[in-house]
Parts: C-alpha cells; structure tokens; sequence
C-alpha cells in the first residue's frame, strides 16, 4: 500500500485537474484569495491562451475552464506554452492537460521530458515523469535508471523509480530493494526513541570534552 | 664530478620549470581577493574562485566572517548555503548562534545534502541543544540519508553504538538501489534497440 501512495497521490491531484477540478487544488492552497464565489468571464481565445500562465487566480481558472474553446492544435500549443508559467500551479494543471489529451504527442513529449529534466520544482518534476509512463517513449526508462543511480536522489524516490521500471517493463526487480528499504526505514524509527529515552536521563549530567569532542 | 652532474641536472630541472607555459603558471597563482568581493566569490559559479575564497574568508573579514556565513546560509542557491554551513562548522560551530542557525537549517532546509551537512557541523559544536537537533533530523527528517548520518555522528559524541545496526540497514538499502540500478542499466543497454511499446498493457516489450 506504502508503495503505491505516490502514484496515487499523482492521480488523484492530476485527474482532479485534468477534469476541471483545478480551483479545488488551487483554491486549497489559495486562501484569501478566493475571497468571493468565482464567476467565469467570457474569454476570447487569445485570453484564454494567455490567461493559461497568469498570476491572477481567477484568470487562470477561466482559462483553464475555457480550454475547450481552443481548437486541438492551438491548445496543445498553449498548454507546452504554459509549461514555462512562472507558478508551479500553472504547469501542473498544464502537464495534468497534456497527459490526459495528449500523451503520446511527440512534440509534448519533448517538451515534457525537458520538464522532468530540469523544472525547479519538484511535485512538477515528478508528474512530468508520471506522464511520460504514458507516452510510449522509451526514453523514460533511461530517465528512470538515471534516477535510480543518481546521488542526488533519496532511497525513497529511487524506490518509485524502481517500481516505474518493473511497471514499464514487466520486470520484477524491486523487490529486495523494497524488503531492505522497509528494513532500513523501521530501524531508524525504532532508534529515535532509544535516543531520547537516553538524552532524557543523561542530559543533565553530561559534559563536554573539547580534547575528545564528546559528551561525557 | 659527481656533484657537478647534479647541480647541472637540477639546473636543468629548474630552467625547465621556469618556461612552463603562462597558463601552468598562471593557474597555480593564487588570486587575491578583497574583502568586499568575498561574499560575491563565495556565491560564484566558478568552484576555484569559491574554493579561494572560502581559504581567506576568516583572514579578510576576520570580525564579519560569521555574519557573512549566517546570512549565506539563507541563500537561495543550495550550492551557496551547504558552502555556508561547511565553513561556519569549521570556525564557527560553537557559537550559539550558529547552532541556532544550524537547529534552524535541520528543520527546514529543503535539501537534504544540507540538513546532513548541519548535522555534520553540530558535531563540533558542543552544546546540549546541537545534540538535541541531530536528535530532531533522526527522529523527523523526512531522508533516510539525513538519518544515517544523525545516527552516526550521535554515536561519534557519545561514544555509544546505538546507530550502528540502523546505519547498515541503511546502507544495505543503498546498495539494494545501486544493484537494481546495475541490473536495469545493462537489461536497457542490451534491449533498448528492440523494444515496443505495447499501449494496451501499458508497458514495453521486446520486439520480436
């Protein structure tokens, strides 16, 4: 269940997009923004392709909304167009639009490739490559041994690109790695509390000894 | 006769020394900074001009170098603020201060290489409270990594070995990444000529 929290988390927050349930994350994370009940303007289709990466929440909501107006060619445009919005918001609602209407599109997988590559944020990142286990590319495997080799990356997102693989691939490798990192993950909780119960009894007797760089 | 066959052949050495090329003898010139291009230095692309910078820092800003560091730690590069909290542990460690800032780091800063390297220069700080913030990064830091070393260094100050069996599980881990890595790096190398997607099962399949 733990290993599929992720991919899941990834859905829901993308269908919950892509179906026109973008205002229910953005306006979670809006607050005061939405001060008052939000009532779509009628928008032209330039509006609509600029209001896409607007800082204005209303704007982009009715973008977003309004997307349909958009003939097939010019919303694919306008969504990779969005992909370079200045808020994180803007290209997750984009990429959740993309891997639902367009995912094996050569052009937006070159571009949602370039955003699992180097976006600066990382939840876009990771749907980005989320997306790409849709396209049929099999650079996204390449993508996911990099990761999983990578010494930037922690145990646990190494583990999803792991499990990626043996999706993508039939295979059935992650399993040790799984068994060891669940391992590992209940030997550090476990430790905490031995710690602490330690600190707690000591702490007021201990010293430090600048010759040793130890508490005594 | 001997002698003077030596004193030619380091003569000679010397003369060869002395004609390296003006880029040889460029690069092993030190640059010397000013004190008000250290900041600027410190946050630089070029990994020579920060190396350079962090070696005369506490020589060319001698009462500032701290307040410097402190507010390089807030940097937005992370690049910039692990090179902040590795020379504040260095000269800095034991200032109270400092190990705020370090606690601060522990909690909040959002790359793990960083929250080790703060748990990494409490070790030198002495104080209850740095030991208390290595003991927040084993208890909540969301990296395993982070915790290995918390696990670690509280071992170091201690001298106890509670860690130690969580250490090797952790590294056990890592090496259980590395090998699946090893294993889908030559299974792609040996079948990315022949695979086909399948968008049915959603997955890719070797071509027959």
């Amino acid at each position: 269940m733990k290993k599929l929290i992720r991919p899941l988390i990834l859905l829901v927050v993308g269908a919950a997009i892509g179906a026109g349930g973008y205002h229910l994350y953005s306006g979670y994370t809006a607050g005061a923004e939405m001060a008052e009940p939000f009532k779509a303007p009628d928008l032209s289709r330039d509006e609509v392709r600029k209001g896409l990466y607007s800082e204005n929440l209303n704007t982009r909501l009715a973008a977003f909304e309004q997307i349909g107006k958009l003939p097939e060619a010019e919303r694919r445009e306008a969504l990779i167009e969005a992909l370079e919005g200045p808020l994180a918001k803007t290209r997750i609602a984009a990429l959740s639009a993309l891997g639902e209407d367009f995912p094996t599109d050569p052009a937006v997988i070159e571009r949602v490739l370039e955003v699992a590559r180097t976006d600066p944020d990382g939840v876009v990142q990771e749907l980005a490559f989320y997306n790409l286990q849709s396209s049929g590319d099999s650079r996204v495997l390449g993508m996911a041994c990099a990761l999983l080799g990578s010494a930037d990356a922690g145990l646990e997102e190494k583990l999803c690109a792991a499990e990626s693989l043996d999706q993508l691939t039939g295979r059935s490798t992650v399993g040790e790695f799984a068994d060891r990192l669940e391992d590992a993950e209940a030997a550090a909780m476990d430790l905490g509390p031995n710690w602490t119960k330690w600190l707690e009894a000591n702490e007021a007797q201990l010293t430090w000894d600048p010759e040793k760089s130890q508490f005594r | 006769m001997k002698r003077a066959a030596c004193s030619l052949a380091l003569l000679t050495l010397v003369l060869i020394a002395g004609c390296a090329t003006p880029e040889v003898a460029e690069e092993h010139r030190e640059k010397t900074l000013v004190p008000r291009e250290i900041e600027e230095a410190l946050r630089s692309d070029d990994p020579t001009l920060r190396a350079e910078a962090a070696r005369q820092i506490e020589t060319l800003l001698p009462e500032r170098a701290k307040e410097v560091l402190l507010e390089l730690s807030r940097d937005g590069r992370a690049q910039t603020r692990l090179l902040a909290v590795n020379l504040l542990g260095r000269k800095h460690a034991t200032d109270a201060g400092v190990v705020l800032r370090f606690s601060e780091m522990i909690s909040l800063d959002s790359d793990a290489d960083i929250r080790s390297a703060a748990v990494h220069a409490l070790a030198g700080s002495g104080r209850i409270e740095g030991l208390a913030a290595i003991l927040d990064a084993l208890t909540s830091d969301a990296s395993l990594a982070v915790k290995r070393d918390a696990a670690l260094v509280l071992d170091k100050l201690t001298g106890k070995s509670f860690g130690r069996e969580a250490v090797r599980k952790i590294e056990g881990a890592e090496m259980a990444a590395d090998d699946a890595m090893m294993s889908y790096d030559e299974w792609f190398q040996a079948s990315k000529a022949s695979l086909r997607w399948d968008a049915g099962r959603s997955r890719f399949e070797l071509g027959r």
